[in-house]
């Protein structure tokens, strides 16, 4: 099942977790060169400067590259095979992997347009996935 | 910054264990068989080796432990990298640098696992646990090697029009190579119809895409050119040796989150930089030995090293440029799709054994330079090897 694995969160990644359990995706936006990333990282893979403010992203974003996982072998993720793991290129710059829900796996297309929505797995777990704009 | 080439050191020694689904051996046995095969072939003995180094993703034994097995009298240099198949190329690049360095004599590189009894990469190896980058990946369902592949192989395919029966074409190609390998362990031919019914494992990789799991060890033994001279075996030069980084590389080999073109990977940087050392060019490679964990990578190292153009390695490589008789004789060996999944190390010494001539009914006629690569994805290695001691 979606989300069966939690993430085990640590010291770099909390702020990005915490803001998803509040239903709000953010990443670090660098105050030096500007940039969106991801991973959450402690300074800018870009430009290399330390800190940058957690900022909401708009959840737009296209479809790079996918596959679709037609066997697993985590016993915890069968029932949802055959599923979709998608990189979204996002609008603001970064990249990032999630689910493709909401679409069959012969309809997906390079450059897809998609948008972002927050799955509640349980108490105390958001993730955010992408469906089709 | 140019290469001492005019010095190279060599490869003067190979071992194999046999390659099977179930050694019935500890990994430690494994590699004293491989490392003990490779100083025989070299007749080197325990007071002219005195370096071992390994690599391992924590299913193996350690450098110190073979060494202590194999009763080497002094070991003046001995590592063991947590890493994977981006590694053989460049440990024995590192074996070079000792032995030339005047560090080492004689340097044993060796790989040893259980990768289908034991420790699966696959899956059964680990324990899931979502930390470091993982936790942003596992929660979705996005864990395993084939699915990485089948991620970058997509924007191939999309980018390109990349089909699959053009990587179909690689894994029938190597198998028929394998015909004619005795270590091979998938001996039996398959046409390009059951590559195209073989199982959908994440769409657009099917099983006949992915290499094999295999329990086994592969050992290299490299000295100067001046102790080659003595050895039992014709000397295979180490031309060029390189291994290569990236900023996009991220926190693990998994990490494609920075990585701006997912269609070409390491080996366009490791081709320009393997040339430059060795002054050779695609024209004066004879074979190539491309690290296979899956057929896609064949595919982006056929372009990366420069035999064909960005984009065109699928039609390349059905064409049958990749064939005994093609342009550029590919996996001579069946590679790891056919021949075994020995993390790279048995990639290498298929190009030794091929510019030794010892490969029968597989042997590329005059073979005379091999390139080789580690690895698949952001970074890796490989090497430019070479019987002759000139340009």
């Amino acid at each position: 099942m979606l989300g069966a694995i939690h993430p085990t969160k640590d010291m770099d990644s909390k702020p990005y977790w915490e803001w998803l359990q509040k239903e709000d995706f953010r990443l670090q936006k660098c105050d030096g060169c500007g940039k969106f990333r991801f991973p959450p990282y402690p300074s800018c893979p870009y430009c290399g400067k330390a800190g940058g403010d957690w900022v909401h992203l708009s959840g737009k974003g296209k479809i790079y590259s996918w596959f679709v996982a037609n066997v697993t072998p985590e016993p915890r993720y069968k029932e949802d095979v055959p599923y979709i793991i998608a990189t979204i290129q996002l609008e603001e710059g970064p990249r990032i992997v999630s689910r493709l829900v909401d679409c069959p796996p012969d309809k997906v297309k390079g450059d897809m347009p998609v948008k972002g929505k927050y799955h509640r797995v349980d108490k105390d777990l958001v993730l955010y996935v992408f469906e089709p704009a | 910054m140019s290469k001492v080439s005019k010095n190279p050191a060599a490869i003067v020694g190979v071992g194999h264990t046999d390659y099977s689904m179930n050694s019935g051996r500890s990994t430690l046995v494994l590699a004293v068989e491989a490392c003990r095969e490779a100083m025989q072939d070299a007749g080197l003995g325990v007071a002219d080796v005195d370096g071992v180094l390994t690599f391992n993703t924590s299913d193996s034994v350690s450098a110190e432990a073979v060494s202590t097995a194999l009763a080497l009298e002094n070991v003046f240099y001995s590592c063991e990298w947590y890493a994977g198949g981006t590694s053989p190329g460049a440990l024995v690049e590192l074996a070079e640098l000792l032995v030339n360095a005047g560090r080492c004599k004689a340097v044993l590189v060796f790989r040893s696992m259980n990768g289908r009894s034991g420790y699966r990469l696959g899956g059964s190896g680990w324990d899931n646990a979502a930390t470091g980058m993982w936790q942003y990946r596992m929660p979705y369902g996005y864990m395993t090697f084939p699915q990485t592949m089948a991620m970058w192989c997509r924007r191939h395919m999309v980018t390109y029009g990349t089909k699959s029966e053009q990587l179909g074409a690689i894994a029938v190609d190597q198998r028929s190579k394998a015909l004619h390998n005795n270590r091979a362990m998938k001996r039996q031919q398959i046409t390009m119809e059951d590559y195209m019914s073989s199982r959908m494992i994440c769409d657009p990789l099917r099983l006949f895409d992915i290499c094999l799991e295999t329990d086994g060890a592969c050992a290299l033994l490299v000295t100067t050119a001046d102790r080659a001279k003595d050895c039992k075996k014709p000397p295979v030069y180490i031309k060029a040796g390189a291994w290569v980084g990236s900023k996009e590389v991220g926190s693990d080999w998994a990490d494609f989150f920075l990585r701006g073109d997912m269609t070409e990977n390491f080996t366009v940087k490791l081709g320009k930089e393997l040339y430059r050392q060795s002054g050779l060019t695609p024209n004066d490679i004879d074979v190539a030995e491309i690290y296979d964990c899956f057929t896609h990578t064949v595919l982006l190292g056929l372009e990366g090293l420069g035999f064909c153009k960005k984009g065109e390695g699928g039609p390349f490589a059905a064409s049958g440029a990749i064939g005994m008789n093609g342009e550029i004789p590919t996996n001579t060996g069946g590679g790891m799709l056919s021949e075994g999944y020995i993390h790279g190390m048995n990639v290498i010494a298929e190009a030794v054994s091929q510019l030794r001539g010892e490969c029968g009914p597989r042997q590329v006629r005059d073979a005379k330079n091999a390139i080789v690569t580690s690895g698949a994805w952001i970074e890796g290695s490989g090497l430019i090897l070479s019987n002759q001691k000139g340009k």
